[in-house]
């Protein structure tokens, strides 16, 4: 899957607005929404939401968690934290670049939030290439990884799979040769230590 | 002899603050929050003797020419005076240190401290005397009777406990201190005192009274209150001749006692009701109190009691002078005024209170505050303009209008320069305009017509008309009238000003009106052509005040006016005047309360109560707009203020109208809360919802077996499609008595139609047929009725609006077709109660229009000749004044009136087009038709 799917499935969230104009209930695939009264907050799908402050049809209201408080908590708990924690949103990446991108100045503190929104994905990158580096050394072919955001888990993939690949064709060469290693005996676990060695 | 109070002055930051007297009386000590110890000649010393102690200081005691401060490292310093040298370490504490205590009569210092512990200890220093440990809060205060026997103490535990000294023990616990767990918040700290001279009693505050202990029993001997204390007392002290008592409360007072007769000598309320924190008798025991609040200003009492105890000549000099001065206003003023200009600090709290409430600067002002209330202790202030929907005009981003429309906002820079600058909801209204605001306007109101800015002195009214190009007018006021409200409606401006008048203005800059009103104004609303003015109908009472609002409709050339009172929650004020979308007005008070008048029924009804929506006790809503048909209060939640910030942008919320009838958890009530909501306001809900509700309301009232609950509701209802229903449904419950009583109401009911003719219905049949009658005079005599035609017209301007399709009907042509204004009229005036009017009668009139209500209204698809011989006659009936030619070109006008009624909107406008020119625009058209008429009879 690349990046921009993630996003067209990260699009479909829920978001409020308030709309400068008004206008009745429009029926998408998705469902209805509206009715759009002007300065009155609706909930609308993301993508419908961009579409209209693109074209300065709306004001955007940002997600209760697009707040400096609430991500500094997240920020400190993912750094404290061995484990991925649970992100507010499967699609936080997704939602802030298009909220950020877009709508920056409907944001209080937009470049804060920027900057504290990438120091969590940087975090949770490093989190995840430590763990996948864990995994590969202890030569592990199974491995378990909570609260991980779809975008995460995409930004492995073209790595990932392919490595594993390689390693069991390698492990199957050795394997031929000296039969008698053990390749089941190490699984890999987020909740396990392996992380640390 | 009246005791009287020396203006305030600041002393120390906002914060505990303590005070005491020197042994001679000639020095006044404060300490506070600030952490400086402050040596005072006199109240009116204006240069005091300043001295850090530390980053704060809570307590201060002076004894034998040493002082004793209570700094923030947790200990007791002694310090000489006069020189203020450090004299070392009384004691020391792991907490904050909360009282320092000592009489002239023993040779200790009792302290105590928020680490659950007090002490009696040495002066000089050394292990302390006695700890009083076993506490289980933080110690609030401490006495220590002059014969070193019994020491008392206050807990935040609840509990006072008094002390045998010698054995160290307890004697007696007594529940009377509030339970709190830090001195920092507590309000009572509950300050005992022992009568200094023989030590026979104890005093100790106990909720509003206070207790006088006899310290030998231990039993209750007197108890002190007065009917003005309201709240909990905080302290009592004895005089230091023993004779007297005074005690604060929480809220301020001051109270002194005679001990002997137990008489209240007089009681003093603080001007700005500042907790009280410590107070100190002048030892030289010439009724002089000092003391401090927790605003950190320091204040005197004078004449607490007569000269008679020991008084030199020195201090019956300071007294004459004191009532000198009382005696001649003018000069005590000059002098408050030159002392008030010395000292900037002292007053600015109250200046700057009074500039941003915009408070009216008379002479009085310039008094100090505690007098004033001494001569009107009890009526509360009459409340100063404002502008609906703004928020405070000190405040450097704030918003002069939001409302339905849109927002209007004005920022100021630090060098004086304001910009405006104004966003509107809907862009297809008007795109945002931003405009410099050299004028330094501070009022605005917004309208989809017009915005209106206005600025006090010199006082101008300046319009931007939104509709077509922007086009700019403006008035100056005359001469020194100032503008204090202005409200913009879609067919109107209006201004009141200081003069009392309310100048009216068409939105394009005609001057329209001048309305002189009969008290001063309080805030100005208006929809469509209709101003509500709100106004103090006279002096507020003690807790309330009285406020009335005149409607003031213009129609054409006609003005009708109507006052109602408008109601206010015990002691709350105004905040917000508008009307809801479709024209009601609306009033919402401090205590956040909405209300609306219901036109039709003329009384006020809470819709509202925002406090069950608020999350903490210290929100409160702003309101933004009221809106009928979605029956919603649309307001913003403001989190421990009243008003909300510019940034970031507040989220509007939707909170739901809702009558608070009782028990609104019980099914019952919430199906009545529905079928009252619906009756008085315009709700947008159809015919089945209401029936469904109704039913259900009928289903409860047989299940309980009342059955005339049931009965009565039908009654009440009065619905002939929900009648069979509600039949149908007894009969199958089994009550068939209950089922024949319906059939005969529907029977009943039937036959009054009949008697009366008329097509719809209403429970309330006398006033029903009353305002018939009204309106009917006032078509004979226009200016017969007043109130009655203005609601007619209310009601008509509902029918513009197009939230509401049903009701919409071509609106009469007023003077020129009597009867058919006649039957709008009384389809519009009935009264609304019952379900019927807005929801019954609307599908009736819908469905049966072609037929019998209107049989005027044309076919689809019909063209005028056909309407036209399918009405003559009636046509003929109605006019029988005009010839045939004039009939033909009349109903010209009437058909196109009729065919147009989908564009309700651009209707009366038309309508009003039509009326204006009858003779000049007869059209081209109207003349062949004309000619085709007679060709065709």
């Amino acid at each position: 899957m690349e990046p921009y799917e993630i996003e067209f499935i990260g699009e479909n969230r829920i978001i409020s607005i308030t709309p400068n104009f008004t206008h009745d209930k429009i029926y998408l695939i998705c469902g209805e929404f509206g009715p759009f009264r002007a300065g009155l907050p609706v909930n609308v799908p993301l993508w419908l939401a961009i579409m209209l402050k693109q074209k300065q049809k709306c004001h955007v209201i940002p997600p209760d968690w697009m707040d400096v408080e609430v991500l500094e908590n997240i920020k400190e708990e993912e750094k404290r934290s061995r484990f991925f924690t649970k992100m507010p949103n499967e699609h936080y990446m997704v939602e802030a670049k298009l909220i950020l991108g877009s709508a920056a100045e409907d944001v209080p503190n937009a470049p804060e939030i920027k900057t504290i929104i990438k120091d969590i994905w940087d975090i949770r990158m490093s989190k995840l290439r430590t763990s996948m580096d864990a995994l590969m050394k202890t030569g592990g072919g199974y491995g378990r990884l909570d609260h991980l955001t779809m975008m995460e888990i995409n930004s492995v993939k073209p790595l990932l799979p392919a490595a594993m690949d390689n390693l069991l064709r390698m492990q199957m060469k050795t394997k031929k040769t000296a039969p008698s290693l053990n390749l089941n005996s190490s699984t890999f676990s987020q909740s396990g230590s392996s992380q640390n060695t | 002899m009246k005791i009287e109070s020396k203006p305030l002055r600041y002393a120390h930051a906002e914060g505990h603050t303590d005070v005491c007297y020197t042994e001679d009386g000639r020095n006044i000590i404060t300490c506070g929050h600030d952490g400086d110890v402050r040596i005072w000649m006199d109240i009116e010393d204006d240069d005091p003797n300043s001295h850090c102690v530390g980053e704060s200081a809570l307590a201060v005691c002076y004894k034998d020419k040493r002082l004793y401060v209570a700094t923030d490292n947790h200990l007791v310093q002694a310090y000489t005076f006069p020189d203020f040298d450090k004299d070392g370490i009384v004691t020391r504490f792991t907490a904050a240190v909360t009282q320092i205590k000592s009489s002239c009569k023993i040779e200790a210092l009792g302290c105590c401290s928020e680490n659950m512990e007090a002490k009696i200890c040495n002066v000089e220093g050394g292990a302390p005397i006695f700890v009083m440990s076993n506490h289980k809060g933080p110690v609030l205060s401490l006495a220590i009777c002059p014969h070193m026997k019994y020491a008392s103490t206050a807990c935040g535990d609840g509990l006072m406990r008094i002390w045998d000294i010698d054995t160290q023990k307890v004697v007696k616990e007594i529940n009377c201190v509030p339970k709190i767990n830090t001195f920092y918040a507590a309000k009572v700290l509950c300050r005992m005192d022992f009568e200094p001279s023989e030590g026979k009693y104890l005093a100790y505050p106990s909720n509003r009274e206070i207790i006088l202990l006899d310290c030998q029993s231990w039993g209750q001997r007197m108890s002190f209150t007065h009917n003005t204390i309201k709240c909990a007392i905080s302290q009592c002290l004895f005089s230091p001749c023993s004779k007297y008592l005074a005690g604060n409360t929480v809220a301020g007072q001051i109270a002194v006692w005679d001990i002997e007769s137990g008489l209240c000598m007089g009681i003093v309320e603080h001007p700005t009701s500042h907790n009280i924190s410590a107070m100190a008798w002048n030892p030289k025991g010439n009724g002089v109190l000092a003391y401090c609040d927790v605003a950190g200003q320091l204040g005197t009492l004078v004449n607490c009691y007569g000269k008679k105890s020991s008084s030199s000549e020195n201090e019956i000099e300071d007294i004459e002078t004191v009532e000198r001065d009382n005696g001649n206003d003018g000069l005590a003023d000059d002098l408050i005024q030159n002392y008030e200009s010395d000292d900037d600090n002292a007053i600015s709290l109250e200046k700057i209170k009074n500039e941003t409430l915009g408070l009216i600067k008379d002479k009085d002002d310039s008094r100090p505050a505690s007098r004033q209330t001494a001569y009107v202790p009890s009526t509360v202030p009459p409340q100063p303009p404002f502008q609906p929907s703004s928020t405070p005009a000190h405040l450097e981003h704030r918003y002069m209008c939001w409302n339905e429309v849109g927002i209007v906002r004005c920022h100021t820079v630090e060098n004086g320069e304001s910009t405006v600058d104004v966003e509107f909801h809907d862009t297809a209204v008007h795109h945002g305009i931003h405009l410099n605001n050299y004028l330094n306007h501070t009022m605005a109101s917004l309208s989809s017509t017009v915005l209106a800015l206005s600025c006090e002195t010199p006082s101008k009214l300046v319009c931007i008309s939104l509709v077509g190009s922007s086009k700019e007018w403006s008035v100056s006021m005359p001469d020194t009238e100032e503008v204090l409200c202005v409200t913009a409606a879609h067919g109107l401006v209006a201004c009141a000003t200081n003069a009392r008048l309310l100048r009216l203005y068409t939105p394009m800059g005609t001057q329209r009106q001048v309305i002189s009103l009969p008290g001063p104004v309080v805030a100005l609303g208006g929809y469509n052509t209709t101003v509500l003015a709100v106004y103090h109908s006279t002096d507020p009472g003690v807790s309330d005040q009285h406020l009335a609002m005149d409607i003031i409709a213009m129609n054409g050339r006609q003005v009708r006016s109507k006052t109602v009172p408008v109601p206010l929650t015990p002691g709350s004020k105004l905040t917000w005047l508008g009307t809801t979308d479709i024209g009601s007005p609306c009033t919402y008070d401090s205590t956040g309360i909405l209300r609306m008048y219901d036109v039709s029924s003329g009384v006020w009804m809470p819709i509202c109560d925002t406090n069950g929506h608020s999350k903490g006790a210290s929100d409160s809503w702003f309101i933004v707009s009221i809106s009928e048909p979605t029956q919603k209060v649309r307001a913003i939640l403001c989190r421990g203020t009243t008003f909300p910030p510019t940034v970031p942008k507040p989220i509007i919320a939707e909170l739901p109208i809702q009558i608070p009838l009782c028990e609104i958890e019980s099914e019952k009530s919430q199906y009545e809360e529905q079928l009252v909501r619906w009756a008085h306001t315009t709700a947008d809900v159809d015919m089945k919802t209401a029936r469904e509700t109704a039913l259900k309301l009928f289903a409860l009232a047989c299940r309980s077996e009342i059955e005339q609950r049931a009965l009565e509701l039908m009654e009440l209802l009065k619905d002939d499609r929900l009648l069979p229903l509600a039949a149908k449904y007894a009969s199958r419950l089994g009550r068939m008595h209950l089922a024949e009583k319906l059939t005969n109401l529907a029977e009943s009911w039937e036959k009054e139609t009949d008697k009366l003719n008329v097509a719809q219905n209403s429970h309330f049949q006398e006033l029903d047929t009353q305002e018939t009658y009204d309106v009917t005079n006032s078509e004979q005599d226009l200016n017969a009725s007043l109130i009655i035609p203005q609601k007619a017209k209310e009601k008509k301007v509902e029918n513009v609006t197009p939230i509401k399709p049903v009701t919409i009907k071509a609106s009469p042509g007023g003077v020129r077709n009597p009867f058919r204004k006649q039957q709008e009229v009384t389809k519009c005036v009935q009264s609304p109660l019952s379900l019927t009017e807005r929801t019954l009668v609307e599908v009736h009139s819908t469905a049966d229009t072609a037929e019998n209500t209107d049989p005027l209204k044309p076919l689809t698809g019909e063209n005028f000749m056909d309407w036209f011989t399918r009405n003559k006659s009636l046509l003929e009936e109605r006019n029988p004044e005009l010839t045939p030619s004039e009939l033909s070109r009349h109903c010209v006008k009437m058909f196109k009136n009729v065919q147009s009624i989908a564009h309700a909107d651009s209707n009366k406008r038309k309508h009003e087009d039509a009326n204006g020119d009858t003779t000049t625009s007869a059209p081209k058209q109207s003349k062949l038709s004309a000619f085709a008429f007679q060709k065709k009879t």
